[in-house]
């Protein structure tokens, strides 16, 4: 079993649990709430008034079909915060003053959830920094409760059957900011769309700092364009006759070109940039290739209108590649 | 009811005037007729009236104003009740005139057109508003520690708080409208990634139904005269409207048009002359390399980013 193999594995379990990680969290919702009504059976109202919102966000969770993650994180953060507001918000009308300055500051940090979970329901993410303040200001107070609760406990168990809800609400709260750096959430705030879409652009227009594409692919490229290869079925679809596909690296970002000859073994070729290479294709941008060469480590491709597209090669140029034990070959025509 | 630019002008203005009136008469009243109170008085209501006549140069301008008198307004107010008072102690004032010194600043930069002045304005009033809110429960915890007449004293203090509190939050609602250019970064942002989708590039899940394509593919082959339109979806970025005209000349000519009536409507055109329908896309090839592809679908495909309650999709996203 080869690294390659465990690293794809971890990874579909990875994968699989952000998958179905909105149920999980319904289902941590409802058990919270129902634990915590049951924990204060004694003051029922107050019971209810507190932990009904995390059962009712978790049975919203669990109705959405699509399990779509906005929908569980946002609902997820409204619960959370309601119940911490609710919670705390007596404690603002206690006599002690450190209950009281403790109180207000978990009733501002709830309020402070709730937003950041309706920010969620309608898709457009905080910025990370507002969303991790409050909830680390949650971390760091309901540990320094938890320090206090084992300093003052007379054993483990004594200290489990008194702390039991902040070591739940630390848990809860660890989850959520597990979750706010979670792929589909980090990837929905306004500068991350932004980002995406303007790295797309930059790279179908062509005008990005440096592009690098494989050794293995160099001289396949080169033989398409001298019209080495053939496209033994015949004409693809339409004028298309032959076509090759390479992805490209722009930075940490792979995009995709694809080479068309058009209209039979000796018409036009045709070069077109996109970041995806599947789907639909509108409005790329496509420039008439005259020619290609290797030079210099690099794969020159030869534009009408756009001069040269210079491809470096992964792994053989200085920015890029191993920094010790290149065993990487020089490609295009080396090869064997 | 759509709260308009002059909804927001004159309920500034109205809070100007009410906070100024409810100061002298609350706060003053052992000094009501006196320079201290009636002065101040006077540099509110002026500014009102500037604000007023700003109200020619729009909504902008009148919050600039605003800010300069709310700021000489206070630096005056707590200047001449140090200067003429009984007890208001000098720190009181250095504070009052930061404030003001704040507030006029907020002002110029506005008058003098940089970028994130309202930005600016916005945050420095939220935290203000928010400040004020604190600092009234603050007080009245602090004032109910063995104090059963504890609201009364509470509310002395409290005056002034309301005061601040009602105004920054005024202004933070001024600082909403969409005229203000950039109110939020967040907007800001929002804006430009709806056009950088209209850009078009970045999509890969554009597709039209069966059926449309169908009906496509019969208007082409019959060389239809009259224009064909076809809503073309995507889930993750835009839908449009795909037009297909077939020219006197035997062009064939293809139009994406935005599906709102934007600065230029038309996103995108293309000669083709050929176009390739297969079960689960169709093709148009024009000359000089130019091709376009778009998915076909039997039905309308869900958009799983957004939940699913009780068959149907829950969208509250704002829209552009």
């Amino acid at each position: 079993m080869s690294l390659e193999n465990i690293r794809l594995g971890i990874k579909a379990i990875c994968d699989w649990f952000l998958k179905h990680l909105s149920v999980l969290m319904s289902l941590i919702l409802i058990a919270y709430g129902v634990a915590g009504i049951v924990y204060l059976r004694d003051d029922l109202l107050r019971a209810l008034v507190i932990f009904t919102m995390p059962i009712v966000s978790g049975v919203l969770i669990l109705l959405d079909k699509h399990r779509s993650v906005f929908w569980a994180v946002g609902l997820y953060a409204i619960g959370i915060g309601f119940s911490r507001f609710m919670n705390y918000l007596p404690g603002v009308f206690d006599n002690s003053m450190l209950t009281f300055a403790i109180s207000l500051t978990f009733c501002i940090m709830g309020g402070n959830l709730i937003y950041s979970g309706s920010r969620y329901l309608r898709g457009n993410a905080r910025s990370i920094i507002f969303v991790l303040i409050g909830s680390t200001a949650f971390v760091i107070l309901t540990g320094i409760s938890i320090a206090i609760g084992f300093n003052d406990a007379e054993n483990l168990e004594s200290f489990f059957a008194e702390n039991i809800d902040d070591l739940i609400s630390l848990a809860i709260y660890l989850m959520y900011i597990g979750l706010v750096w979670s792929e589909p959430v980090r990837k929905s705030t306004n500068v991350a769309i932004a980002l995406r879409l303007s790295s797309g652009i930059r790279g179908v227009d062509g005008t990005m700092m440096r592009a690098s594409i494989p050794p293995t692919a160099v001289q396949e490229i080169l033989d398409f364009v001298d019209g080495k290869t053939s496209s033994d079925n015949g004409p693809i679809e339409g004028p298309v006759y032959s076509e090759y596909c390479f992805p490209y690296q722009d930075k940490f970002r792979t995009n995709y070109a694809s080479l068309q000859r058009w209209n039979g073994p000796e018409g036009e070729i045709y070069m077109t940039l996109s970041d995806h290479n599947k789907g639909s294709f509108i409005g790329t941008s496509t420039v008439r290739v005259e020619g290609a060469k290797f030079i210099d480590n690099s794969l020159v491709i030869q534009c009408a209108d756009r001069g040269e597209a210079i491809f470096q090669i992964k792994g053989a140029d200085e920015m890029d590649g191993p920094l010790l034990f290149n065993n990487t070959k020089n490609a295009g025509g080396d090869e064997a | 009811m759509k709260i308009t630019r002059m909804h927001r002008a004159l309920l500034l203005m109205i809070a100007m005037i009410g906070v100024s009136l409810y100061v002298w008469l609350v706060l003053g009243k052992d000094h009501l007729f006196e320079a201290q109170e009636l002065v101040s008085l006077a540099v509110m209501m002026i500014g009102v009236l500037c604000c007023v006549y700003s109200m020619k140069y729009g909504l902008k301008r009148v919050l600039l104003v605003a800010m300069i008198v709310l700021g000489v307004y206070l630096t005056v107010k707590i200047g001449l009740m140090t200067l003429l008072g009984d007890n208001t102690p000098l720190a009181f004032f250095l504070i009052a005139a930061a404030l003001g010194a704040v507030s006029v600043i907020l002002g110029v930069t506005i008058w003098l057109g940089y970028d994130y002045n309202v930005i600016r304005v916005r945050l420095c009033m939220m935290i203000l508003a928010i400040g004020s809110a604190v600092m009234l429960i603050v007080d009245a915890r602090l004032y109910m520690i063995d104090n059963p007449d504890w609201v009364g004293m509470w509310w002395e203090d409290a005056h002034f708080l309301i005061a601040v509190g009602l105004i920054s939050t005024v202004v933070v609602f001024v600082t909403m409208d969409p005229s203000m250019e950039m109110p939020t970064m967040a907007s800001g942002a929002r804006d430009n990634i709806i056009s950088m989708r209209r850009r078009m590039v970045c999509t890969d899940d554009a597709y039209m139904l069966t059926s449309e394509a169908e009906a496509l593919k019969q208007h082409i082959d019959s060389n239809g005269k009259e224009p064909v339109e076809i809503l073309v979806r995507s889930r993750e970025f835009l839908s449009f409207n795909l037009v297909v005209t077939n020219k006197d000349n035997g062009e064939r000519l293809l139009e994406i048009r935005d599906l709102e009536k934007i600065f230029m409507s038309t996103l995108l055109t293309m000669k083709f002359n050929q176009a390739v329908f297969s079960d689960d896309h169709v093709s148009f090839y024009g000359d000089n390399g130019k091709a376009m592809k778009i998915l076909v679908y039997d039905e309308i495909q869900e958009n799983m980013n957004l939940p699913l309650i009780f068959g149907h999709e829950l969208n509250i996203q704002k829209k552009s």
